[in-house]
């Protein structure tokens, strides 16, 4: 997610990131079984391999990890590694977007702290 | 299962349908045939089933050459947009004319698409509505259990319940007998997901073959401000542009770096192309491989 | 031969309908006038001659062969090579089994005894043929069966391969094409009438050996089929011209 102008992404990565905010926002547990990539395929309309390669990046990422003949699980320390990389992402996703927008509109950075300070209530 | 074109081109008197086509597939696989009207598709995929004969060129199937070659030939089924069996039969005899052809042919799934369509086993096919002939040729590509199907735009008249049928069982075919599936369609925003692999044809060259996904890493459509969009599209390859007051469109190939960039770009608008667009975007001028 | 006895199969399927009606409203129609001819035997003297409506239906159906049976038999794999010795096959097949027909209704009717009534005559080719000129006028020659079924068999099949090589001849030039080649040998055959080459050639067939003849036809059948055969090389589904 980022507030750079991004249309609609491509459907591997929008499944990827439908995993992702699942297990950040708590439906998806630590252990929890996630559907196969045919049980993806099906839902979303959408070619095996596809869904394959959106699946593959968050096993790459150690978030998932496949047990053999029985399925795909969230591994323990997905959430933690979903946070931090987001993390690392949230200064260039939104904060560079934010200051920029700001400048356009001539927000000054005092006004920018008063405008958190009401919306973090 | 590999379909391998060799130099092939179509010349009738009038015009060149196919020009000198080089290119192979490899199934098992959804592969996606595009190209606007007159492109060469139809020819190109009746080519493949022998059902015309090429100029020149030739083309292989699993290293064998396709023309007039019953081998080959049983291994293809072609479901075309009409005409695709003597219509003076009942359904139940255009099965069964069809087991004695196939070796493959799984009557029981036959009768169960049957069902799902609606369609009852005792019409002739001559009072069919166009919907219902068009469902009987899908059926017919999915219970014929070939290794290559070729679906040349299969659904004139299917309403959009019975389309997204279709593309249910195709699916769940590709996924439980897995095969060589090749579709040409104008409907391309309904089915582009399903594709593995995208193949454009334009005046009867190719265009553009790569796998969906590369596609939607490598082409995108780059919005915002003339002076941004400028600056960034320099030196890159564009395919379209177009302008509106101070906002320009446009259509570019970018390697992983430069796609990198366009990522972190904080002014930029953009997304992956939709096939659907690049196909509008292309206009009949444009000759250069994608 | 698995895909040849298909083709067979699936042509078998695609005339069933269409033969069965024919001899039905045949049958019907043949039946009728006898029995009519044999209660008003001083109104209606009735002559039949069982095989003329075979060589229409066999005209019929070999005129539309490519385009009822091509494109589907590709489709379903079958190689142009076989196609047309499958085409083949079953006219041969089609016609001995319409020839048996043949002969089968002059045994039914030679059973009831009918051939021996006054107001019902029999018309069959073979009596020109197997006998000359003079007994030929007076219709008292009989054939027998032996030549009535290779009699029927030689005409009907010449019938149906030119009907076929027809069927071709519109496929690949179009209508114009095909009408203006028709045109073209209707124009040499009423050339030939009125210089009297065909009667010269009548005179020549009536005064050669009935087995030469019969052997000539049997030559020209196996020209036909030949040019049938490499008339359907790299034949396309698709008509040629409109």
């Amino acid at each position: 997610m980022s507030l750079i102008h991004e249309g609609e992404k491509p459907i591997f990565q929008q499944i990827r990131e439908t995993i992702e905010d699942a297990i950040l926002d708590g439906t998806l547990q630590a252990e929890d079984r996630i559907p196969s990539i045919n049980e993806f395929a099906k839902q979303y309309q959408i070619n095996p391999a596809t869904a394959n390669k959106g699946v593959n990046e968050l096993v790459e990422k150690a978030v998932i990890y496949k047990k053999r003949g029985v399925g795909m699980y969230v591994s323990a320390e997905a959430k933690q590694i979903l946070i931090q990389e987001r993390k690392e992402r949230f200064e260039q996703s939104f904060l560079l977007p934010l200051v920029h927008e700001a400048n356009r509109l001539g927000i000054t950075v005092e006004e920018l702290q008063m405008m958190l300070g009401r919306v973090s209530k | 299962m590999k379909i391998v074109v060799e130099q092939v081109s179509k010349k009738y008197k009038d015009k060149v349908a196919i020009d000198n086509l080089s290119f192979e597939i490899e199934g098992p696989a959804i592969v996606g045939f595009l190209g606007h009207n007159g492109a060469g598709k139809t020819t190109l995929l009746n080519i493949f089933a022998s059902l015309i004969s090429a100029t020149s060129g030739k083309v292989l199937i699993n290293g064998e050459e396709v023309f007039d070659n019953t081998n080959a030939m049983k291994q293809i089924c072609f479901i075309a947009e009409t005409d695709n069996f003597f219509n003076q039969l009942t359904i139940s005899q255009l099965f069964k004319s069809n087991q004695l052809f196939y070796e493959n042919w799984d009557q029981e799934y036959a009768s169960q698409l049957l069902n799902r369509f609606k369609l009852n086993e005792k019409l002739k096919i001559k009072n069919l509505s166009k919907g219902m002939t068009s469902a009987l040729g899908i059926i017919m590509g999915l219970a014929c259990r070939t290794p290559i199907v070729i679906f040349d735009e299969p659904y004139i008249g299917l309403d959009a319940a019975s389309r997204s049928l279709f593309y249910d069982l195709l699916l769940e075919e590709y996924t439980e007998n897995p095969r060589l599936f090749i579709m040409s369609t104008h409907l391309i925003d309904e089915v582009a997901d399903l594709f593995n692999e995208v193949i454009i044809l334009q005046e009867g060259k190719l265009l553009l073959k790569d796998s969906y996904m590369n596609i939607q890493q490598k082409l995108f459509k780059v919005k915002g401000k003339k002076q941004d969009v400028e600056s960034f599209i320099n030196g890159k390859k564009v395919i379209h542009h177009s302008s509106f007051l101070n906002e320009v469109h446009a259509l570019v190939k970018l390697n992983n770096q430069e796609a990198a960039q366009l990522k972190t770009h904080s002014v930029l608008s953009f997304e992956p192309i939709k096939l659907q667009e690049l196909m509008i975007l292309l206009s009949k001028q444009y000759r250069e491989e994608i | 031969m698995k895909k040849m006895s298909a083709m067979l199969l699936y042509l078998f399927y695609q005339l069933r309908y269409e033969t069965v009606l024919f001899w039905s409203i045949n049958a019907l129609f043949m039946f009728s006038f006898t029995i009519i001819s044999l209660i008003y035997p001083d109104k209606i003297n009735f002559t039949i001659m069982p095989s003329g409506p075979i060589y229409v239906l066999v005209i019929v159906v070999g005129t539309k062969w490519i385009t009822r049976s091509l494109s589907y038999l590709l489709r379903l794999g079958v190689s142009r090579k076989l196609y047309a010795l499958g085409s083949l096959l079953f006219t041969l097949l089609y016609t001995f089994v319409h020839c048996l027909i043949i002969l089968l209704f002059y045994g039914i009717f030679k059973f009831l005894s009918i051939t021996d009534f006054d107001s019902l005559d029999f018309l069959h080719p073979s009596q020109f043929i197997f006998s000359d000129l003079s007994t030929m006028l007076t219709f008292t020659f009989t054939p027998s069966p032996w030549q009535i079924f290779i009699t029927d068999f030689i005409i009907i099949n010449c019938i149906m391969l030119i009907s076929m090589l027809i069927s071709i001849l519109f496929h690949r030039l179009g209508k114009l094409g095909g009408y203006s080649i028709l045109a073209g040998i209707l124009f040499l055959f009423t050339l030939s009438l009125t210089f009297g080459w065909l009667s010269k050639l009548f005179e020549i067939i009536m005064n050669t050996n009935i087995v030469l003849n019969l052997i000539y036809l049997l030559v020209f059948i196996i020209a036909l089929a030949t040019t049938y055969y490499f008339s359907t090389k790299k034949i396309s589904i698709y008509c040629t011209l409109k």
